[in-house]
């Protein structure tokens, strides 16, 4: 024992070994390399039930573009023009309704706004929800006034607010496009917002962000480089809800009539028209059931592709 | 007129009053500047929990009242009410009677003192409202003819059903909703819990991936959409009324199973997460190595474990119940509270959809505040109670 504490404290130049440095071993890596990106499609592309919801979602795109370019009548056409209740045929690929339109034709041209909106209010929910929720997080002197926001939405039918906001718009002459986005985006951020909140306020005080911040890190670099990428399967999930939400919420307008008036179609609108009363939907159901079909379809692909991008994209899954 | 400044004095008064409370409550001045007893007294943390929450709960309240109060005054009220109306009049009888019918729903003062009114008349304390009241011969001012003393007074209905009492409405609907919403509430525990625990049982197998398919579909498919198949389905393969009707219970049904099988799948996904997590826990594992039958850990140690952070919901679930489903209510013509308020927006009926807002913001913040309690209670882990 005496011996060896002897060797060390001596610095005995024998125990060491210069090696020299060498250009082409910096370069080496001693791991094989890894792509966090690559890693995540890699898992998303062996979930099998993941590459049939891409190959569904990729149909349902194609149809909303193509589709009413194939075989078009329009739903204002004259009554006489086109049958009432014909099945499915060479002529009406899906069939006709009650209000003597082309099913084909209303559910791909309805398709076409209704994901314009619901890709527009996305978009907008996530970059705010992602600006608020990082901020509202980081800096909780902030937390009373969006609590209180958060308090308020959560006790106010959100119906009412709704109903409200389409009424001044429609009074003051906004285009119908711009009135559905608004009041879907005015507290659509929200829900994504208060999710970050809530996990940046679990993860700020670890470790690697107290090192950032003894370091002189500034706020917005932590944010970005430290607490985003770290909740970046939570932030994924959140956005992948956020599609099929919008569709959703569409339809939801249509039903109290928020939504566009009679010549304009979305998907809301059709699903509207087609079970209103005195629409024959109970003995014709497919009048119902086709465009039914359509928007499950969409949302359930929607909402499972989103689900195994979080699950591929969860940080604990990788190394 | 000495009388209202006094009201509007005691109103603003009892406002400021709360905000500071809760300024004193939040920032814990009461235990720097007070004696001893008093700091032993707010030292329970319970009570003070309890404190914080009340008072932030009443700040809700009084924000939400402000801001839908004003947003349901966006519309000139001439245009609502007296636009289109009394056209054989001429044009100065016309205005006369659309000030008498202004004045008769509050709506002829100045917005500020409309709400500081309004939060007087919804303050529950002993007053008295007038029901009648008539021009006097003038045609100045206006004297009572009949009145009534009440403690809260959420005034009277103005299109829905002119002169009712607001009150009334939700005597009348509110059962409905209640009825319908237990019903779901029942569906949904006695699918829900089962079906989690089977598919936590087990897990990975064919009746797991059915289970997950129904919760990713009732996930995802817009409200709308699932409520008419459901509506398709019932009357046409189970011959289920169509319509509700509230004297024929089978035709409650559809109801209570379209909320119901909605909950199923919200149920099913936690329990099966819970147990999951559950599963993985250190004293599974010792159970399991002492030798304990599958079945015993399942359903002694594991779902009892699993079921606390449910069990808590349910309380809270009965409250909301009486606030009803839109969709379901409208779909199939339940005269319930939702439907209520569909009725009232669109009438631009402002005293009863102000009501609704009120009432709907005190149940949702009861249901929060009892499911708080709730949790305290039935869960042993939390405690906010310092032992000594």
């Amino acid at each position: 024992m005496v011996e060896l504490e002897k060797v060390i404290k001596t610095d005995d130049e024998s125990l060491f070994e210069i090696i020299g440095s060498s250009e082409e071993e910096i370069e080496k890596l001693q791991t094989a390399p890894y792509s966090y990106w690559r890693e995540v499609f890699k898992t998303l592309f062996h979930n099998k039930v993941a590459i049939v919801c891409f190959g569904l979602l990729f149909i349902i795109l194609f149809f909303t573009i193509f589709g009413p370019m194939m075989k078009y009548y329009s739903p204002t056409l004259p009554q006489d023009e086109l049958p009432e209740f014909a099945f499915i045929s060479s002529d009406h690929w899906f069939g006709t309704n009650g209000r003597h339109q082309d099913i084909w034709s209303i559910v791909w041209r309805g398709s076409q706004l209704s994901l314009q909106i619901a890709v527009t209010v996305s978009v907008i929910n996530a970059i705010l929800g992602l600006l608020i929720g990082s901020i509202w997080g980081f800096f909780p002197k902030l937390d009373p006034i969006l609590i209180e926001i958060r308090n308020f939405i959560n006790n106010v039918p959100g119906l009412l607010l709704n109903m409200m906001f389409m009424k001044l718009f429609n009074a003051h002459h906004v285009p119908t496009f711009l009135a559905l986005v608004i009041v879907m985006t005015i507290f659509g951020w929200l829900g994504l917002a208060s999710t970050l909140r809530n996990n940046i306020i679990i993860i700020r005080n670890r470790d690697f962000n107290i090192a950032s911040r003894t370091l002189g890190s500034k706020p917005s670099s932590i944010i970005t480089h430290n607490l985003l990428p770290f909740l970046v399967s939570i932030i994924v999930t959140v956005l992948a809800t956020s599609i099929p939400g919008a569709i959703d919420g569409e339809v939801s307008l249509a039903f109290f009539n928020l939504s566009f008036n009679y010549p304009t179609i979305t998907l809301g609108k059709v699903i509207t028209n087609s079970t209103a009363s005195g629409s024959g939907w109970i003995s014709h159901p497919y009048v119902m059931l086709i465009p039914s079909m359509v928007i499950i379809i969409m949302t359930v692909s929607f909402y499972y592709i989103g689900f195994s991008l979080a699950d591929a994209t969860d940080p604990r899954m990788h190394r | 007129m000495t009388n209202l400044i006094i009201v509007y004095t005691l109103v603003v008064a009892l406002i400021v009053a709360f905000i500071l409370t809760t300024y004193l409550v939040s920032h814990n001045h009461i235990m720097k500047y007070t004696d001893n007893w008093v700091k032993r007294f707010f030292a329970h943390p319970m009570l003070m929990y309890s404190i914080r929450r009340i008072l932030s709960a009443f700040i809700s309240l009084l924000l939400t009242i402000i801001v839908t109060f004003f947003l349901l005054r966006i519309d000139d009220p001439r245009i609502v009410y007296c636009a289109g109306q009394w056209v054989k009049f001429s044009p100065q009888q016309r205005e006369f009677l659309c000030n008498l019918k202004l004045h008769k729903l509050g709506l002829d003062q100045n917005l500020f003192v409309q709400l500081l009114r309004y939060i007087y008349d919804i303050l529950p304390f002993p007053k008295s409202i007038c029901l009648r009241e008539v021009t006097n011969n003038a045609g100045t001012g206006f004297i009572c003819l009949d009145s009534q003393a009440t403690l809260i007074n959420f005034g009277v209905s103005t299109q829905v059903s002119k002169g009712k009492q607001v009150i009334d409405f939700f005597k009348e609907t509110m059962p409905w909703s209640l009825y319908i919403g237990l019903g779901g509430l029942v569906v949904e525990i006695f699918i829900g819990y089962p079906m989690g625990v089977m598919m936590a049982k087990y897990k990975n197998k064919w009746f797991d991936k059915l289970g997950n398919a129904y919760i990713i579909l009732v996930g995802s498919i817009p409200g709308l959409v699932y409520y008419y198949i459901l509506q398709a389905l019932f009357t046409e393969v189970l011959r289920l009324p169509i319509i509700w009707d509230r004297n024929n219970v089978i035709s409650w049904i559809p109801q209570m199973l379209t909320l119901g099988l909605g909950g199923v799948a919200g149920i099913a996904l936690w329990v099966r997460r819970y147990m999951v997590d559950e599963f993985g826990a250190d004293y599974v594992k010792f159970a399991r190595s002492k030798g304990v039958p599958e079945n015993t850990i399942l359903f002694k140690h594991v779902l009892r474990n699993a079921a606390v952070p449910l069990v808590r919901s349910i309380p809270a679930g009965i409250i909301y119940c009486l606030l009803g489903s839109y969709f379901v209510e409208s779909i199939y013509n339940v005269e319930g509270f939702g439907d209520l308020l569909i009725t009232s927006i669109n009438r631009n009926d402002y005293p009863l959809t102000q009501a609704i807002v009120v009432v709907s913001a005190i149940i949702s913040i009861i249901a929060s505040l009892v499911g708080d309690i709730t949790t305290a209670i039935a869960d042993p882990r939390v405690s906010l109670t310092s032992k000594n």
